[in-house]
């Protein structure tokens, strides 16, 4: 049991500052991720986390302790690395041992111990085994098992699964999830890929470089990105960015949308008005429609991509390059001209430097 | 013709495909029942000079007289008798000592100018010391043995283990990882030493182990000059002397195939010790 707690943490290299005055506050028991590109300071925020890094400003606070000083035993916190990093000259066995007889379990104890964690992670065929016998996956689950066997408060993960193939990752992933609620720990999830995130964290916090975006439950975020950058790393296929200007509408207001101003729903985006503003819509939420009167535009096909269970249409609305999702397959080809239509209620609103101005998500549906 | 399944790896492409086994060896034949036949029809002939040269038959000839008599395996004994308990004894103490100083960075300091300097030193005038210490019979010919191959043994896991510590560039990424991992686990300093660096760097100790066994080998034709009636170097000296120059040939060659024949045991070795290699 435990919860973490990072105040106004820096790190600089020399020159290079790392991670920028991030603050995080994470729950007991939760699986936390932090989701961000190459080399945005993720890995470096778990490296400080376990002791491995020092801090170069800010507090970290482990239960309530502060442990910026503290080697990094003391932390009592595991860290399992994107590389598995199992010692090649110990077998499974040994590789699991070994963290107990570093804290001088005695041999029975242990052994029990690793028989246990071998159930668990159902490796236990392989405890005879030496690394380079394994396959990435299981190489994977034994690192987890040396991590897990010391009932570590705190579970550390650098894109753990980052190096396996889409399927068994996905198959890890979930296998996962089940094993990882069940423990009496925090886990902290660095990882590049989203989609990952989604399926594995409880909360997520998207980072761009050296700074954290926002934080969140998954599905919070993807509908309500709090900056463009947010917008765009999660979601695939991306989340199409266009620029528009607010104009009045009716009663209300409106953006424009090739030569169709489409309403808008929410209040908020007023002081906008006659000025230019970034329209972020998911693909998903870009229809076609057979009806001409109640489309947006009138557009040509430029790319059809059938992905099997769903096809990605790439088109263009003055200019601007759009991507629609559409469930199943679609018999429309390159060049065929469509009507599309946005979906009002998804539509996020951001200004030039990227700030999120208004989504028309509505909240009430999603609780933070 | 190739067959089908079997496997082409990319570069024959360019360089076309390599000769199998029984070929390669089979140029070697031909480039002996060539070279030698010639080597003796220059001598024979007088297009070389007999003095200098020799004739292959005749290095042959010294060659079976040096087995026939005995000699091989007397000399043969007396020449390992200097090098293998050598290498045993250099590699007992410079590998671990190399990883031991690696483990105390006030000491890694100092030994890491002096490991330097030491390698820099000309190994032939610490013979001549040693001679000067221990008398010019067998001690320093065992003692320079010793002295190469520690300080090849201490040098390598020394520099190779200071990288993996600190995660130096030539290290792969996963093995600092594992230190890193050692590390958080909270792993004492001997833990670390007993149980991860020593194993972990036991594939230095072998290319140590191969390094100083060609040193130490073919100095024998140095040292066993003085203060000894054994062993292959001093079958060169003999040679020298008498200027029999089949002598210093067949002493070469022999000292040359103990050398061989010591990294074929080195090899054999390794493979039983680092079995959880792939």
């Amino acid at each position: 049991m435990a919860k973490i707690n990072l105040k106004n943490i820096s790190k600089h290299y020399g020159q290079v500052i790392a991670v920028r005055d991030v603050t995080l506050d994470i729950r007991d028991g939760e699986i936390f991720g932090l989701l961000g590109p190459s080399g945005c300071g993720k890995s470096t925020i778990l490296k400080m986390i376990c002791g491995l890094e020092d801090v170069t400003e800010g507090v970290i606070r482990i239960d309530d302790m502060v442990v910026n000083h503290l080697p990094p035993k003391d932390h009592n916190v595991s860290m399992v690395f994107q590389n598995p990093a199992l010692f090649p000259h110990m077998s499974v066995f040994g590789n699991i041992e070994f963290p107990l007889k570093v804290k001088g379990v005695r041999r029975e104890a242990r052994k029990q111990k690793v028989h246990a964690i071998a159930e668990k992670l159902r490796i236990r065929d392989l405890l005879k085994r030496y690394p380079h016998e394994l396959s990435g996956g299981e190489k994977q689950r034994v690192a987890l098992g040396s991590a897990l066997v010391t009932d570590p408060h705190t579970l550390l993960l650098d894109e753990p699964f980052s190096n396996l193939d889409a399927k068994l990752r996905e198959e890890l992933c979930r296998e996962m999830k089940d094993l990882l609620s069940t423990l009496n720990a925090v886990v902290i999830y660095v990882t590049h890929d989203q989609q990952e995130a989604m399926l594995m964290c409880d909360r997520i916090a998207v980072m761009s470089p050296g700074l954290v975006e926002q934080v969140g439950n998954p599905t919070f975020i993807y509908h309500h990105p709090c900056t463009r950058f947010v917008a765009e790393f999660i979601g695939s296929p991306c989340i199409n960015m266009f620029t528009s200007t607010i104009v009045p509408h009716d009663r209300g207001y409106g953006f424009t949308f090739g030569e169709t101003v489409i309403p808008i729903l929410v209040s908020g985006i007023q002081e906008y008005i006659h000025r230019r503003v970034v329209i972020g819509i998911r693909p998903e939420d870009i229809v076609i429609l057979d009806d001409i009167e109640r489309g947006h535009a009138l557009t040509c096909v430029d790319k059809v991509q059938p992905m099997g269970h769903e096809t990605f249409l790439t088109l263009f609305v003055a200019h601007q390059k759009l991507i629609a999702r559409i469930t199943g397959f679609h018999p429309v080809r390159v060049g065929d001209t469509v009507t599309i239509r946005l979906n009002i209620e998804h539509v996020h609103f951001f200004n030039e430097a990227g700030e999120c101005l208004v989504s028309t998500t509505k909240p009430q549906k999603l609780k933070e | 013709m190739r067959k089908i399944s079997s496997y082409r790896h990319p570069i024959t492409w360019v360089v076309g495909d390599a000769p199998s086994s029984s070929v390669s060896w089979l140029y070697l034949f031909l480039l002996f029942t060539v070279l030698f036949p010639l080597w003796e029809v220059f001598v024979r002939f007088e297009v070389a000079d007999f003095s200098l040269f020799s004739l292959p038959s005749h290095i042959a000839t010294t060659l079976w007289q040096l087995v026939t008599s005995g000699e091989l395996v007397e000399h043969g004994i007396a020449s390992a008798k200097r090098v293998l308990p050598g290498l045993l004894i250099g590699t007992a103490v410079g590998f671990p000592l190399g990883i031991g100083l690696a483990l105390f960075p006030h000491l890694a300091s100092v030994s890491e100018k002096v490991m330097a300097l030491l390698y820099a030193t000309s190994k032939l005038s610490v013979f001549y010391v040693f001679i000067i210490w221990m008398g010019i019979y067998e001690a320093p010919k065992l003692g320079i043995t010793i002295w190469i191959t520690v300080l090849f043994q201490t040098t390598l896991s020394f520099f190779r283990c200071r990288a993996l510590l600190y995660g130096r560039e030539n290290i792969d990424k996963g093995m600092h990882e594992m230190i890193l991992m050692a590390i958080n686990m909270g792993v004492s300093r001997w833990q670390l030493y007993r149980d991860i660096l020593v194993p972990l760097l036991l594939p230095q100790l072998f290319f140590g182990l191969f390094l100083s066994s060609s040193i130490s080998w073919s100095l024998l034709a140095l040292t066993e000059q003085t203060g000894t009636m054994r062993g292959f170097g001093f079958l060169i000296q003999e040679g020298h002397e008498m200027v029999e120059i089949e002598l210093i040939f067949a002493a070469t060659i022999l000292l040359a195939c103990c050398n061989l024949l010591s990294w074929g045991v080195i090899r054999l070795i390794e493979k039983q010790v680092l079995h959880w290699r792939q």
